[in-house]
């Protein structure tokens, strides 16, 4: 569960493009073709028994066989809607969901920010807009955001962010003068 | 027949039963507050599958009646 700190608030949720998704959604879109192939083929085979059990056993088994593939569908989705960045006023929390029983959870504070990239590769990508933002922080590894649409927007709110919590010429300059 | 049927309906059921509840669980403990679109999914999900469970027990009877 996401415990924010006093005062830290939410600016943008990051997760993957949906063109990351297509590939399992096509494949489960192909094997929910399977059952009408199944109920259209059937009729013309014969078991040895009567037909009307085959065909009662038949559905009975291509129902179980949607629950399996809509429980698959349902577990890729939560897969990748638990996969994501948030981008807090204090800091960015990588969130890396795998599976159900594989979860990791990496942050940096915001001020820890040196560099901000955004790359974006091929032809795809660039259709698609979306792409990999690497952040490079002060002394530690760097952060990957991968495969994320609206890249530019949460660059600059992450620069605004840090606009704000930079201190002010007159701050400085207040700071700066000798106490009498 | 029957039988065996039966008993494969009630271990899938089960098993189905345990990864749907595991999954739920993860949404309502780890999404984002006040995100409306799990909420979205979550109940085409059980709609869905208790459509096609129902359709199994349908199915069962039938063969029940048919044997």
């Amino acid at each position: 569960m996401l415990i924010l700190g006093e005062g830290e608030k939410i600016l943008t949720v990051m997760r993957k493009h949906w063109f990351v998704m297509l590939r399992t959604v096509i494949t489960i879109m192909v094997l929910l073709l399977l059952p009408p192939v199944v109920l259209t083929v059937l009729p013309l085979a014969h078991f040895g028994v009567e037909q009307v059990l085959v065909e009662q056993v038949t559905n009975f088994v291509l129902s179980l066989y949607v629950m399996v593939l809509i429980l698959f569908l349902f577990l890729f989705w939560m897969d990748y809607f638990l996969d994501m960045w948030i981008v807090t006023t204090e800091r960015i929390i990588d969130v890396t969901q795998e599976g159900l029983f594989n979860r990791t959870i990496s942050e940096i504070p915001l001020s820890h920010i040196q560099d901000i990239t955004i790359e974006v590769r091929g032809i795809i990508e660039t259709f698609l807009k979306f792409g990999t933002m690497r952040i490079q922080t002060a002394g530690e590894r760097e952060f990957l955001i991968e495969d994320t649409p609206y890249l530019y927007e949460t660059k600059d709110i992450i620069v605004a962010e840090l606009r704000k919590k930079q201190p002010t010429k007159e701050s400085r300059d207040q700071e700066a003068k000798p106490h009498e | 027949m029957f039988a065996i049927l039966f008993l494969i309906f009630i271990v899938f059921t089960l098993v189905y039963g345990l990864f749907s509840a595991a999954i739920l669980y993860h949404l309502n403990q780890y999404a984002v507050p006040g995100n409306t679109q799990s909420r979205v999914v979550i109940s085409s999900f059980i709609f869905l599958s208790l459509l096609f469970w129902f359709f199994a027990i349908y199915f069962l009877v039938e063969i029940r009646m048919a044997t």
